[in-house]
């Protein structure tokens, strides 16, 4: 289990992270389902995906695992930031969103989730050349 | 492969974490929305109830030729179906308010109470009034005990000038003579205060009218249209995601393209019958529907057809009346038309269909041909004197402007743009001439505050049948029109927007400043 990183267990942090960024996404989807679907199903398949990426990671996901939730988080990410910097009327709305608290907390935490995450893979990888070796 | 306590674990984490825990924040908006969409009204036999004509209001003095009004808008409990009771907000309590009759240059004055538990703002919908009293939507009378706006978009951060429990609104009626109507205007809680009641007619008249032998009296007839939906114990239901219209604003996403009610109400009844007897007939045709628009039509039709004459539309009479089979009204259009009822006979049952509709909405209410009487009404083939309509060659400025509602539901714009009560989109000088261009996706009733406008054009051709005369709305199904603009009578700041009321609500409003 873990790698023999110094500070803590990366799996850990990153399930921590996965399971924060969930936790946001579950807080707001009530709301912005009720008011529109698109976005609601949006949030809903992402508290999904971060679910399933913070259980895997608990419990000693390895480097698919890694890369599934960088997809996932870049993609968050790169859909927070689309809808803040640009209009995209026919895929979203036809203005720009406002940036809140809320969400440039959980993008940021999303951010750090990537990063977490390539940390992972790279040591995964690092640990199989050993192995192998 | 062996199982293991780990593996065991680790499937059981996933699922509570992954699926379990979504799906149970899912089945709380999911259960809501269910319920919403399954709300229907309790049954009502249609034609069963005479049709009510609202109050006329009285003025309670009169002072330097103008008659001032006062009205209390405040929480009342009314009979709408037969046997419940609703709880309406309503101007004096009533719904739709009481019908202010006024004349050509004569001004009136309407002191406005609040005694709602919300900010209100009330709009003379056609009326040619000064900015100040306009209605303009972050301009607020404040319920006692409020001390601030309430605006929940943030842009509409507290921006416009509240007065506290009440306000004189100062009406010039320095304009032709028209059927208007009164409303709120209230920034982000226009649809939901407009539904629970706070509409009224505003008829003004003059000479010119008056010498027409057109239908008077009994036989003008105010025919406020609209829908609602209501709760088994007889109080309308509107998704609101905040039904206390406090914090914030906007519908439940089933309601995010407007709220259709499946109950149409004519002057504040269901599916009402009015006796007539065999003569002409002139109506006053309001669609005070938040988002429905109908195409009216007379079952049976009269013989030879064209049942209704149109003798008016937004802005007053026409030059000439316009014969039509249906009327196709959008929200907040009015439609002045004349029916003969002599071309049935006495005993006749003649219901006023919605071709639109479908189910119990495809009706709307029923005259019955109950006596003879002796005509003394009629129709002249010249109503208005010329309309001095604005000539295109006096076009200063072409703006284009495009409606679009949010894809993904929320928020609606203009020109990729929501309301921001500090922006100005448009500078138009007092006393010119404009072409506005408006293109809109899907569909949406275009209205202008302040001006009156000549439809020029629409989707690049002709008028369409029901564009005749000067309009403050005109309705939009796709496509585009191009309409002539004259700003005249003050300077000052004013909204333009759709009048579907929840697109309304969402942002889909801009501003333009006569300067």
């Amino acid at each position: 289990m873990g790698t023999k990183d110094h500070g803590p267990d990366p799996r850990r942090l990153a399930a921590a992270l996965a399971f924060v960024s969930q936790g946001i996404h579950l807080w707001v989807l009530p709301g912005q389902l009720a008011a529109a679907l698109p976005p609601g199903a949006f949030f809903f398949l992402v508290a999904v995906g971060q679910g399933l990426l913070g259980a895997s990671l608990l419990f000693g996901g390895g480097r698919w695992t890694a890369r599934f939730g960088v997809l996932l988080n870049v993609c968050v990410v790169l859909v927070w930031v689309l809808t803040r910097a640009v209009s995209i009327p026919q895929l979203f709305e036809p203005v720009k969103l406002p940036v809140e608290g809320l969400g440039a907390a959980a993008t940021l935490i999303e951010v750090a989730l990537v990063v977490s995450l390539m940390r992972l893979g790279r040591s995964l990888r690092r640990q199989e050349r050993l192995e192998r070796a | 492969m062996k199982i293991t306590r780990r593996h065991l674990l680790k499937m059981g984490a996933m699922a509570g974490a992954g699926l379990a825990l979504p799906l149970g924040a899912l089945s709380i908006p999911v259960g809501r929305l269910a319920a919403s969409a399954a709300v229907r009204s309790p049954g009502v036999e249609p034609f069963a109830v005479p049709l009510p004509i609202p109050p006329v209001a009285r003025p309670v003095h009169t002072r330097g030729g103008a008659d001032h009004y006062e009205m209390v808008q405040k929480a009342a409990m009314q009979e709408i179906l037969p046997g419940l009771k609703t709880e309406v907000w309503g101007y004096d309590g009533v719904f739709p308010g009481p019908t202010v009759e006024a004349r050509r240059d004569r001004p009136v004055v309407v002191r406005q109470w609040n005694e709602l538990p919300v900010p209100v703002s009330v709009h003379l919908h056609g009326g040619k009034t000064p900015p100040e009293s306009d209605g303009y939507p972050s301009d607020l009378i404040l319920p006692k005990g409020h001390d601030h706006g309430a605006h929940a978009h943030a842009t509409h951060a507290a921006s416009g000038k509240h007065a506290h429990m009440f306000k004189d609104y100062s009406y010039p009626n320095a304009h032709r003579a028209a059927t208007l109507w009164y409303h709120d205007h209230r920034m982000d809680f226009t649809g939901p205060q407009v539904y629970r009641g706070l509409a009224g007619m505003y008829v003004l008249r003059d000479e010119v009218e008056d010498g027409l032998p057109l239908p008077k009296g009994e036989k003008d007839v105010p025919l406020v249209i609209c829908d609602r939906t209501f709760r088994d114990d007889g109080s309308f239901y509107y998704p609101s995601l905040d039904p206390t219209l406090q914090e914030e604003p906007g519908v439940l996403a089933h309601a995010a393209n407007g709220m259709f009610g499946d109950t149409v109400l004519v002057n504040g009844a269901p599916w009402p019958q009015l006796e007539v007897s065999n003569t002409m007939h002139r109506f006053r045709i309001l669609n005070a529907s938040n988002a429905r628009s109908y195409d009216l039509a007379l079952d049976p039709p009269p013989p030879g057809g064209r049942p209704f004459v149109q003798v008016g539309s937004d802005g007053g009479l026409l030059e000439t009346p316009v014969p039509h089979d249906s009327i196709v009204a959008a929200p907040a259009e009015r439609f002045d038309v004349v029916v003969d009822f002599s071309r049935y006979p006495v005993g006749t049952e003649v219901k006023l269909k919605n071709l639109r509709g479908e189910g119990k909405t495809s009706e709307v209410m029923r005259f019955v041909v109950a006596r003879g009487e002796r005509e003394e009404g009629s129709v002249p083939e010249r109503l208005a004197p010329d309309l001095d309509f604005p000539d295109p060659d006096d076009v200063e400025v072409t703006r284009r402007f495009q409606f679009i509602a949010g894809v993904v539901g929320g928020m609606s714009a203009i020109n990729m743009k929501v309301f921001d009560p500090g922006r100005i989109d448009a500078r138009p000088r007092l006393g010119s001439t404009e072409i506005w261009e408006i293109f809109a996706d899907p569909s949406h009733p275009f209205h202008m505050h302040l001006v009156h406008f000549k439809v020029l054009s629409r989707d690049g051709g002709p008028p369409g049948p029901y564009d005749a005369g000067w309009k403050d709305t005109v309705s939009l199904e796709g496509g585009s029109v191009r309409v002539l603009v004259r700003f005249e009578g003050w300077r000052g700041k004013y909204v333009f927007h759709c009048h579907n009321l929840e697109h309304e609500d969402m942002m889909m409003m801009a501003n333009f400043e006569v300067v």
